[in-house]
Protein backbone atom coordinates (compact mmCIF):
# COMPACT_ATOMS: atom_id res chain seq x y z
CA UNK A 1 0.00 0.00 0.00
CA UNK A 2 1.29 3.50 -0.85
CA UNK A 3 -0.95 6.60 0.60
CA UNK A 4 -0.60 8.65 -1.71
CA UNK A 5 -3.09 11.98 -1.01
CA UNK A 6 -5.37 13.16 1.77
CA UNK A 7 -8.34 15.24 1.94
CA UNK A 8 -9.46 16.39 5.46
CA UNK A 9 -12.72 18.36 6.29
CA UNK A 10 -13.30 19.93 9.48
CA UNK A 11 -11.17 17.07 11.26
CA UNK A 12 -10.24 17.77 14.60
CA UNK A 13 -8.03 21.21 13.90
CA UNK A 14 -7.89 20.25 9.98
CA UNK A 15 -10.78 22.72 8.80
CA UNK A 16 -10.24 22.24 4.62
CA UNK A 17 -6.78 20.23 4.24
CA UNK A 18 -5.50 18.58 1.02
CA UNK A 19 -2.04 16.88 1.18
CA UNK A 20 -0.29 14.34 -1.49
CA UNK A 21 2.13 12.04 0.32
CA UNK A 22 5.36 11.00 -1.35
CA UNK A 23 5.70 6.95 -1.84
CA UNK A 24 8.60 7.10 0.14
CA UNK A 25 9.46 8.88 3.35
CA UNK A 26 7.09 11.87 5.09
CA UNK A 27 7.80 14.32 7.56
CA UNK A 28 5.50 16.22 9.21
CA UNK A 29 6.79 19.26 11.40
CA UNK A 30 5.01 21.89 13.01
CA UNK A 31 4.59 23.51 16.64
CA UNK A 32 2.26 21.56 19.22
CA UNK A 33 -1.38 22.03 18.41
CA UNK A 34 -0.84 21.64 14.71
CA UNK A 35 -2.36 17.92 13.87
CA UNK A 36 0.68 16.23 13.37
CA UNK A 37 -0.01 12.77 15.12
CA UNK A 38 -4.02 13.30 14.75
CA UNK A 39 -2.78 12.99 11.11
CA UNK A 40 -0.80 10.29 11.26
CA UNK A 41 -3.71 8.23 13.68
CA UNK A 42 -6.63 8.94 10.80
CA UNK A 43 -3.90 7.79 8.06
CA UNK A 44 -2.67 4.79 10.49
CA UNK A 45 -6.64 3.72 11.51
CA UNK A 46 -7.38 3.62 7.63
CA UNK A 47 -5.15 1.26 6.88
CA UNK A 48 -5.67 -0.97 10.00
CA UNK A 49 -9.06 -1.36 8.94
CA UNK A 50 -8.12 -3.06 5.25
CA UNK A 51 -8.02 -6.38 7.42
CA UNK A 52 -11.97 -6.45 7.24
CA UNK A 53 -11.52 -6.96 11.31
CA UNK A 54 -12.52 -3.39 12.21
CA UNK A 55 -14.19 -0.42 10.87
CA UNK A 56 -12.23 2.62 9.88
CA UNK A 57 -14.66 5.20 12.29
CA UNK A 58 -13.91 2.25 15.49
CA UNK A 59 -10.31 1.95 14.79
CA UNK A 60 -10.10 5.81 15.01
CA UNK A 61 -11.76 6.27 17.95
CA UNK A 62 -9.90 3.43 19.63
CA UNK A 63 -6.88 5.43 18.64
CA UNK A 64 -7.57 9.17 19.50
CA UNK A 65 -9.89 8.25 22.30
CA UNK A 66 -12.46 10.75 21.92
CA UNK A 67 -14.46 10.71 25.41
CA UNK A 68 -17.01 8.44 25.65
CA UNK A 69 -16.00 6.91 21.99
CA UNK A 70 -17.69 9.96 20.76
CA UNK A 71 -16.16 10.45 16.70
CA UNK A 72 -18.42 13.53 16.51
CA UNK A 73 -16.16 15.13 19.24
CA UNK A 74 -13.47 15.07 16.35
CA UNK A 75 -15.57 17.60 14.23
CA UNK A 76 -13.81 21.03 14.18
CA UNK A 77 -14.78 23.05 17.38
CA UNK A 78 -15.60 25.87 15.30
CA UNK A 79 -18.98 27.89 15.16
CA UNK A 80 -21.13 26.73 12.48
CA UNK A 81 -18.96 23.47 11.19
CA UNK A 82 -21.15 20.32 11.88
CA UNK A 83 -19.79 17.95 9.51
CA UNK A 84 -16.50 16.17 9.04
CA UNK A 85 -14.98 14.34 5.65
CA UNK A 86 -12.12 12.31 5.66
CA UNK A 87 -11.22 11.11 1.86
CA UNK A 88 -7.60 9.07 1.56
CA UNK A 89 -6.47 7.77 -1.48
CA UNK A 90 -3.61 4.58 -1.81
CA UNK A 91 -2.76 2.70 -4.58
CA UNK A 92 -0.92 -0.83 -4.77
CA UNK A 93 1.25 -2.26 -6.77
CA UNK A 94 -0.64 -3.14 -9.73
CA UNK A 95 -1.29 -0.31 -11.91
CA UNK A 96 -5.27 -0.47 -11.37
CA UNK A 97 -4.70 -0.69 -8.08
CA UNK A 98 -6.35 2.51 -6.65
CA UNK A 99 -8.48 2.96 -3.95
CA UNK A 100 -10.13 5.75 -2.34
CA UNK A 101 -11.69 5.78 1.52
CA UNK A 102 -14.46 7.71 2.35
CA UNK A 103 -15.40 8.48 5.46
CA UNK A 104 -18.15 11.11 7.01
CA UNK A 105 -19.82 12.48 10.38
CA UNK A 106 -20.62 15.05 12.03
CA UNK A 107 -21.64 16.35 15.61
CA UNK A 108 -24.55 14.62 16.29
CA UNK A 109 -23.18 11.35 15.14
CA UNK A 110 -23.29 8.56 18.06
CA UNK A 111 -20.48 6.67 18.84
CA UNK A 112 -18.76 5.65 16.15
CA UNK A 113 -21.70 5.14 13.55
CA UNK A 114 -20.17 7.79 10.21
CA UNK A 115 -20.72 6.88 6.96
CA UNK A 116 -17.77 4.75 5.41
CA UNK A 117 -17.45 4.82 1.67
CA UNK A 118 -15.27 2.73 -0.56
CA UNK A 119 -14.82 -0.13 2.23
CA UNK A 120 -14.94 -3.09 -0.18
CA UNK A 121 -12.50 -2.04 -3.03
CA UNK A 122 -10.21 -0.89 0.15
CA UNK A 123 -10.36 -4.32 1.76
CA UNK A 124 -9.64 -6.35 -1.58
CA UNK A 125 -6.40 -4.15 -2.55
CA UNK A 126 -4.91 -3.82 1.04
CA UNK A 127 -6.03 -6.72 3.19
CA UNK A 128 -2.73 -8.08 3.13
CA UNK A 129 -0.81 -5.23 4.14
CA UNK A 130 0.72 -4.27 7.30
CA UNK A 131 0.66 -1.01 9.07
CA UNK A 132 2.78 -0.17 12.04
CA UNK A 133 2.84 2.81 14.34
CA UNK A 134 5.56 3.29 16.90
CA UNK A 135 4.05 5.86 19.26
CA UNK A 136 6.21 8.46 20.98
CA UNK A 137 6.25 6.75 24.51
CA UNK A 138 8.25 3.44 24.37
CA UNK A 139 5.97 0.91 25.79
CA UNK A 140 7.69 -2.54 25.39
CA UNK A 141 8.88 -2.50 29.40
CA UNK A 142 5.25 -2.19 30.42
CA UNK A 143 4.23 -4.70 28.26
CA UNK A 144 3.12 -7.55 31.47
CA UNK A 145 -0.55 -7.89 31.23
CA UNK A 146 -1.18 -4.36 29.64
CA UNK A 147 -3.79 -5.80 27.09
CA UNK A 148 -5.67 -7.39 29.67
CA UNK A 149 -5.63 -4.37 31.94
CA UNK A 150 -6.82 -2.21 28.73
CA UNK A 151 -9.73 -4.93 28.12
CA UNK A 152 -10.91 -4.61 32.02
CA UNK A 153 -10.80 -1.32 31.94
CA UNK A 154 -7.49 -0.83 34.57
CA UNK A 155 -6.04 1.34 32.77
CA UNK A 156 -6.39 3.62 28.89
CA UNK A 157 -3.89 3.15 26.08
CA UNK A 158 -5.19 3.96 22.83
CA UNK A 159 -4.24 1.19 20.04
CA UNK A 160 -1.12 2.72 18.72
CA UNK A 161 0.26 0.92 22.00
CA UNK A 162 -1.55 -2.29 21.95
CA UNK A 163 -1.19 -2.51 18.60
CA UNK A 164 3.04 -2.05 18.42
CA UNK A 165 3.12 -4.61 21.31
CA UNK A 166 1.15 -7.42 19.33
CA UNK A 167 3.32 -6.25 16.38
CA UNK A 168 6.24 -6.69 18.85
CA UNK A 169 4.97 -10.10 19.80
CA UNK A 170 4.80 -11.74 16.37
CA UNK A 171 7.32 -14.55 16.40
CA UNK A 172 10.54 -13.62 15.22
CA UNK A 173 11.34 -15.23 11.39
CA UNK A 174 13.90 -17.96 11.64
CA UNK A 175 15.78 -19.05 8.78
CA UNK A 176 18.64 -16.61 7.09
CA UNK A 177 17.31 -12.82 6.82
CA UNK A 178 17.76 -11.03 3.31
CA UNK A 179 21.12 -9.25 2.98
CA UNK A 180 18.93 -5.70 3.12
CA UNK A 181 17.66 -7.00 6.09
CA UNK A 182 20.70 -8.29 7.45
CA UNK A 183 22.67 -4.77 7.29
CA UNK A 184 19.78 -3.06 8.86
CA UNK A 185 19.40 -5.29 11.62
CA UNK A 186 23.37 -4.92 12.33
CA UNK A 187 23.28 -1.71 12.16
CA UNK A 188 20.36 -1.47 15.05
CA UNK A 189 22.52 -4.18 16.97
CA UNK A 190 25.61 -2.02 16.90
CA UNK A 191 23.45 0.66 18.82
CA UNK A 192 21.52 -1.60 20.66
CA UNK A 193 25.01 -3.51 22.05
CA UNK A 194 22.79 -7.03 21.44
CA UNK A 195 19.24 -8.42 20.36
CA UNK A 196 15.68 -8.71 21.57
CA UNK A 197 14.24 -11.68 23.18
CA UNK A 198 10.51 -12.10 23.82
CA UNK A 199 9.57 -14.42 26.34
CA UNK A 200 6.08 -15.57 25.60
CA UNK A 201 5.80 -17.26 29.08
CA UNK A 202 6.82 -13.96 31.41
CA UNK A 203 5.14 -12.11 28.67
CA UNK A 204 8.18 -9.76 28.96
CA UNK A 205 10.80 -8.86 26.81
CA UNK A 206 14.63 -9.00 27.23
CA UNK A 207 17.70 -7.50 25.38
CA UNK A 208 20.51 -10.18 25.34
CA UNK A 209 23.96 -9.00 25.74
CA UNK A 210 26.84 -11.44 25.72
CA UNK A 211 24.86 -14.03 27.07
CA UNK A 212 22.62 -12.54 29.60
CA UNK A 213 19.48 -11.19 29.58
CA UNK A 214 18.48 -7.69 30.85
CA UNK A 215 14.88 -6.96 31.16
CA UNK A 216 13.75 -3.98 29.87
CA UNK A 217 12.79 -1.97 32.43
CA UNK A 218 16.30 -1.41 33.68
CA UNK A 219 17.57 -0.47 30.02
CA UNK A 220 17.39 3.37 28.76
CA UNK A 221 14.28 4.17 27.47
CA UNK A 222 16.27 5.20 23.60
CA UNK A 223 17.37 1.84 23.79
CA UNK A 224 14.53 0.17 23.88
CA UNK A 225 12.68 2.24 21.25
CA UNK A 226 15.88 0.95 18.90
CA UNK A 227 15.03 -2.90 20.45
CA UNK A 228 11.64 -1.84 19.35
CA UNK A 229 12.71 -1.15 16.07
CA UNK A 230 15.27 -4.14 15.35
CA UNK A 231 12.37 -6.77 16.28
CA UNK A 232 9.63 -5.31 13.69
CA UNK A 233 12.13 -5.41 10.71
CA UNK A 234 12.89 -9.33 12.11
CA UNK A 235 9.62 -10.36 12.42
CA UNK A 236 8.76 -8.77 9.26
CA UNK A 237 6.29 -6.37 10.69
CA UNK A 238 7.91 -3.31 8.78
CA UNK A 239 8.50 -5.00 5.34
CA UNK A 240 7.85 -4.55 1.72
CA UNK A 241 4.79 -2.82 1.02
CA UNK A 242 3.73 -1.92 4.33
CA UNK A 243 3.62 1.51 6.20
CA UNK A 244 5.15 2.56 9.10
CA UNK A 245 4.41 5.30 11.13
CA UNK A 246 6.42 6.92 13.73
CA UNK A 247 5.57 9.49 15.84
CA UNK A 248 9.07 12.01 17.52
CA UNK A 249 11.67 9.41 16.43
CA UNK A 250 14.00 11.23 17.76
CA UNK A 251 12.30 11.48 21.68
CA UNK A 252 15.28 9.56 23.94
CA UNK A 253 17.55 8.73 21.39
CA UNK A 254 21.31 10.03 21.70
CA UNK A 255 21.73 12.95 18.67
CA UNK A 256 24.76 10.33 18.21
CA UNK A 257 22.05 7.76 16.79
CA UNK A 258 19.68 10.11 15.16
CA UNK A 259 22.45 9.73 11.45
CA UNK A 260 21.92 5.82 11.97
CA UNK A 261 17.94 6.05 12.21
CA UNK A 262 17.95 8.32 9.36
CA UNK A 263 19.74 5.92 7.55
CA UNK A 264 17.61 2.61 8.68
CA UNK A 265 14.43 5.06 7.90
CA UNK A 266 16.17 5.30 4.04
CA UNK A 267 16.95 1.42 3.74
CA UNK A 268 13.48 0.86 4.54
CA UNK A 269 11.95 3.27 1.86
CA UNK A 270 14.28 1.63 -0.20
CA UNK A 271 12.62 -1.85 0.82
CA UNK A 272 9.47 -0.43 -0.42
CA UNK A 273 8.25 0.80 3.31
CA UNK A 274 6.36 3.73 3.12
CA UNK A 275 6.92 6.14 5.95
CA UNK A 276 5.37 9.19 7.91
CA UNK A 277 7.32 10.39 11.02
CA UNK A 278 6.33 13.20 12.56
CA UNK A 279 9.13 15.95 14.13
CA UNK A 280 10.51 18.41 16.18
CA UNK A 281 13.98 17.43 15.62
CA UNK A 282 16.97 19.99 13.89
CA UNK A 283 19.11 17.02 12.77
CA UNK A 284 17.05 14.29 12.38
CA UNK A 285 15.33 16.38 9.55
CA UNK A 286 18.02 17.77 8.15
CA UNK A 287 19.68 14.19 7.79
CA UNK A 288 17.35 12.72 6.16
CA UNK A 289 17.74 15.79 3.77
CA UNK A 290 21.66 15.54 3.64
CA UNK A 291 21.75 11.82 3.64
CA UNK A 292 19.08 10.61 0.83
CA UNK A 293 20.22 9.82 -3.19
CA UNK A 294 18.69 11.49 -6.03
CA UNK A 295 16.35 7.92 -6.16
CA UNK A 296 14.98 8.32 -2.67
CA UNK A 297 11.75 9.61 -2.08
CA UNK A 298 11.38 11.97 0.97
CA UNK A 299 8.86 14.82 1.36
CA UNK A 300 8.60 17.43 3.96
CA UNK A 301 4.97 18.96 5.19
CA UNK A 302 5.38 21.44 7.50
CA UNK A 303 1.82 22.79 9.19
CA UNK A 304 1.57 25.99 10.15
CA UNK A 305 -1.16 28.52 10.99
CA UNK A 306 -1.71 31.59 9.29
CA UNK A 307 -4.05 34.25 10.25
CA UNK A 308 -5.90 31.50 12.47
CA UNK A 309 -6.10 29.05 9.56
CA UNK A 310 -4.39 25.52 9.68
CA UNK A 311 -2.00 25.42 6.48
CA UNK A 312 0.27 22.95 4.68
CA UNK A 313 3.58 23.70 2.76
CA UNK A 314 5.51 21.08 1.68
CA UNK A 315 8.83 20.56 -0.15
CA UNK A 316 11.52 17.82 -0.96
CA UNK A 317 14.16 19.53 0.56
CA UNK A 318 14.14 20.71 4.33
CA UNK A 319 15.88 24.38 3.52
CA UNK A 320 13.12 25.11 1.08
CA UNK A 321 10.23 25.03 3.49
CA UNK A 322 9.54 28.66 3.73
CA UNK A 323 7.66 27.77 7.07
CA UNK A 324 9.87 26.16 9.41
CA UNK A 325 9.05 25.87 12.84
CA UNK A 326 12.38 24.10 13.53
CA UNK A 327 14.67 26.52 11.44
CA UNK A 328 12.71 29.41 12.96
CA UNK A 329 13.42 28.02 16.67
CA UNK A 330 17.24 27.69 15.37
CA UNK A 331 17.28 31.54 13.60
CA UNK A 332 15.91 32.56 17.10
CA UNK A 333 18.97 30.71 19.23
CA UNK A 334 21.32 32.10 17.19
CA UNK A 335 20.04 35.34 16.97
CA UNK A 336 19.93 35.08 21.05
CA UNK A 337 23.30 34.20 20.74
CA UNK A 338 24.36 37.15 18.70
CA UNK A 339 22.68 39.88 20.84
CA UNK A 340 24.20 38.28 23.89
CA UNK A 341 27.64 38.11 22.40
CA UNK A 342 27.53 41.96 21.35
CA UNK B 1 37.88 61.84 16.03
CA UNK B 2 36.31 58.83 13.93
CA UNK B 3 37.71 56.92 11.80
CA UNK B 4 36.06 54.58 9.01
CA UNK B 5 37.41 51.12 7.93
CA UNK B 6 36.91 49.40 4.53
CA UNK B 7 37.34 46.11 4.25
CA UNK B 8 36.11 43.22 1.88
CA UNK B 9 34.42 46.29 0.10
CA UNK B 10 31.90 47.21 3.12
CA UNK B 11 32.72 50.21 5.27
CA UNK B 12 32.72 49.52 8.62
CA UNK B 13 32.11 52.08 11.15
CA UNK B 14 32.48 54.72 12.47
CA UNK B 15 34.43 53.99 15.02
CA UNK B 16 36.05 56.65 17.44
CA UNK B 17 39.84 56.48 17.34
CA UNK B 18 39.53 55.96 21.38
CA UNK B 19 37.57 53.00 21.41
CA UNK B 20 39.80 51.22 18.00
CA UNK B 21 42.74 49.39 17.20
CA UNK B 22 43.72 48.72 13.77
CA UNK B 23 46.08 45.80 14.63
CA UNK B 24 45.88 44.80 11.06
CA UNK B 25 47.57 48.32 9.21
CA UNK B 26 49.39 48.81 12.78
CA UNK B 27 53.15 49.14 13.05
CA UNK B 28 53.23 47.43 16.76
CA UNK B 29 51.69 43.63 14.24
CA UNK B 30 53.94 44.55 11.00
CA UNK B 31 57.06 44.97 13.28
CA UNK B 32 56.95 41.59 14.74
CA UNK B 33 57.76 40.03 11.57
CA UNK B 34 56.17 36.81 9.49
CA UNK B 35 54.29 33.93 10.37
CA UNK B 36 51.81 36.06 11.91
CA UNK B 37 48.37 36.73 11.35
CA UNK B 38 45.50 39.10 12.52
CA UNK B 39 41.77 39.90 11.99
CA UNK B 40 41.26 43.68 10.51
CA UNK B 41 40.69 45.55 13.62
CA UNK B 42 39.97 45.35 17.11
CA UNK B 43 37.42 48.01 18.99
CA UNK B 44 35.05 48.48 21.98
CA UNK B 45 31.54 49.09 22.49
CA UNK B 46 29.30 49.71 25.37
CA UNK B 47 31.52 52.14 27.15
CA UNK B 48 34.30 49.37 27.31
CA UNK B 49 32.55 46.80 28.01
CA UNK B 50 32.46 44.37 24.97
CA UNK B 51 36.52 44.17 23.54
CA UNK B 52 35.22 42.74 19.44
CA UNK B 53 37.67 41.20 17.36
CA UNK B 54 36.43 41.56 13.76
CA UNK B 55 37.56 39.59 10.52
CA UNK B 56 35.27 40.53 7.64
CA UNK B 57 34.88 37.92 4.49
CA UNK B 58 33.00 38.16 1.05
CA UNK B 59 32.21 34.59 1.37
CA UNK B 60 32.26 31.31 3.27
CA UNK B 61 32.56 27.81 1.87
CA UNK B 62 29.07 25.56 1.93
CA UNK B 63 30.02 22.58 4.81
CA UNK B 64 27.82 20.42 2.84
CA UNK B 65 29.56 20.26 -0.10
CA UNK B 66 32.83 20.59 0.92
CA UNK B 67 33.46 16.81 0.48
CA UNK B 68 32.72 16.99 -3.64
CA UNK B 69 35.90 17.26 -4.55
CA UNK B 70 39.52 17.71 -3.36
CA UNK B 71 39.62 21.16 -4.18
CA UNK B 72 36.78 22.10 -2.12
CA UNK B 73 37.86 20.11 0.62
CA UNK B 74 41.28 22.18 1.15
CA UNK B 75 39.79 25.38 0.56
CA UNK B 76 37.16 24.65 3.53
CA UNK B 77 40.65 24.11 5.41
CA UNK B 78 42.18 26.66 4.98
CA UNK B 79 39.57 29.24 5.04
CA UNK B 80 38.76 27.90 8.63
CA UNK B 81 42.49 27.63 9.57
CA UNK B 82 43.88 30.77 8.41
CA UNK B 83 40.70 32.51 10.46
CA UNK B 84 41.65 30.38 13.30
CA UNK B 85 45.19 31.49 13.32
CA UNK B 86 43.94 35.27 13.07
CA UNK B 87 42.33 35.02 16.06
CA UNK B 88 44.27 33.22 18.38
CA UNK B 89 47.51 35.50 17.17
CA UNK B 90 45.32 39.04 17.58
CA UNK B 91 44.44 37.86 21.44
CA UNK B 92 48.09 37.14 22.27
CA UNK B 93 49.23 40.14 20.72
CA UNK B 94 45.95 42.51 22.08
CA UNK B 95 46.89 41.04 25.45
CA UNK B 96 50.82 41.64 25.07
CA UNK B 97 50.11 45.13 24.50
CA UNK B 98 47.63 46.13 26.85
CA UNK B 99 49.89 44.57 29.29
CA UNK B 100 52.53 46.99 28.27
CA UNK B 101 54.79 44.71 26.26
CA UNK B 102 55.40 47.10 23.66
CA UNK B 103 57.05 50.20 24.25
CA UNK B 104 54.47 51.89 21.50
CA UNK B 105 50.93 52.39 23.52
CA UNK B 106 49.65 54.91 21.05
CA UNK B 107 47.90 52.86 18.47
CA UNK B 108 45.62 51.06 20.75
CA UNK B 109 42.92 53.64 21.08
CA UNK B 110 43.31 55.59 24.81
CA UNK B 111 40.04 53.64 26.02
CA UNK B 112 41.46 50.21 26.21
CA UNK B 113 43.25 51.47 29.34
CA UNK B 114 41.03 54.18 30.44
CA UNK B 115 37.48 52.80 30.29
CA UNK B 116 37.61 49.02 29.68
CA UNK B 117 38.02 46.81 33.04
CA UNK B 118 39.34 43.71 31.73
CA UNK B 119 38.16 41.77 34.63
CA UNK B 120 34.94 41.86 33.74
CA UNK B 121 34.62 43.04 29.62
CA UNK B 122 33.61 40.50 27.58
CA UNK B 123 35.60 39.21 24.48
CA UNK B 124 33.67 38.39 21.43
CA UNK B 125 35.28 37.39 17.73
CA UNK B 126 32.99 38.51 15.51
CA UNK B 127 33.37 37.25 11.62
CA UNK B 128 31.36 39.27 9.23
CA UNK B 129 30.53 37.94 5.88
CA UNK B 130 30.13 40.66 3.49
CA UNK B 131 28.17 39.28 0.87
CA UNK B 132 25.05 40.66 0.16
CA UNK B 133 23.58 37.12 -0.72
CA UNK B 134 24.54 35.67 2.27
CA UNK B 135 21.85 34.24 4.37
CA UNK B 136 21.17 34.85 8.21
CA UNK B 137 20.60 30.60 8.25
CA UNK B 138 23.66 30.00 6.64
CA UNK B 139 25.75 31.57 9.67
CA UNK B 140 24.91 29.00 11.80
CA UNK B 141 27.19 26.23 10.11
CA UNK B 142 30.59 28.40 10.15
CA UNK B 143 29.97 29.98 13.54
CA UNK B 144 29.64 25.74 14.81
CA UNK B 145 32.93 25.27 13.28
CA UNK B 146 34.58 28.53 14.75
CA UNK B 147 33.53 27.21 17.94
CA UNK B 148 35.46 23.86 17.15
CA UNK B 149 38.43 25.08 16.39
CA UNK B 150 38.58 27.69 18.95
CA UNK B 151 38.29 25.61 22.01
CA UNK B 152 41.05 26.02 24.01
CA UNK B 153 40.71 30.20 23.31
CA UNK B 154 37.29 30.32 24.74
CA UNK B 155 37.72 28.36 27.55
CA UNK B 156 40.99 30.17 28.48
CA UNK B 157 39.68 33.72 27.73
CA UNK B 158 36.00 33.01 27.66
CA UNK B 159 35.64 34.04 24.27
CA UNK B 160 32.37 34.28 22.35
CA UNK B 161 31.91 33.86 18.58
CA UNK B 162 29.51 35.02 16.57
CA UNK B 163 29.08 34.93 12.42
CA UNK B 164 27.24 37.24 11.03
CA UNK B 165 25.82 38.46 7.70
CA UNK B 166 25.75 41.98 6.36
CA UNK B 167 22.49 42.63 7.01
CA UNK B 168 22.98 41.90 10.50
CA UNK B 169 26.03 44.00 10.91
CA UNK B 170 24.20 47.30 9.51
CA UNK B 171 20.81 46.52 12.73
CA UNK B 172 24.71 46.20 15.05
CA UNK B 173 25.89 49.50 14.07
CA UNK B 174 29.18 47.93 13.07
CA UNK B 175 28.75 49.11 9.09
CA UNK B 176 27.84 52.57 7.52
CA UNK B 177 24.84 52.85 6.00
Amino acid sequence: MRITDVKLTNYTVFEDMPMSFAPGINIFIGKNGTGKTHLMKLLYSAGMCANGRITFPNKLVRTMMPLDWQISRLVSRHRGNRSADIQITAIGDAPSAKAQLKMNFHAKTKKWEADVFGVEKWEKLFASDSMVFIPAKEVLSNNYNLSAAVERGNVRFDDTYLDILNAAKVDISVGRDAKDKSRMLKDIEKMLGGKVLYDANKDTFFLRVAGSKQEFSLVSEGVRKLALLWTLVKNGAVDNNSVLFWDEPEANINPSSIPIITNLLLALQRNGVQVFISTHDYFLSKYLDVNSKDTDSVKYHSLYYDGGQLCCESSEQFTLLKHNAIMETFVSLYRDEVEAAF
Amino acid sequence: MSKVITESEVDFGPFQEDDLFHIEESQLYQSLGAGLKTVEFIFLRNEGKNIVLLEAKKTCPNEENKEESEEKRIKYEEYFADITQKVEDSVNVFIAAILGRYPDKEELGHNFYDKVHMRFAKLTFALVITSPEAEEAWMMGPKAELERRLLRLRKIWKLDIVVINRTTAQKRGLISV
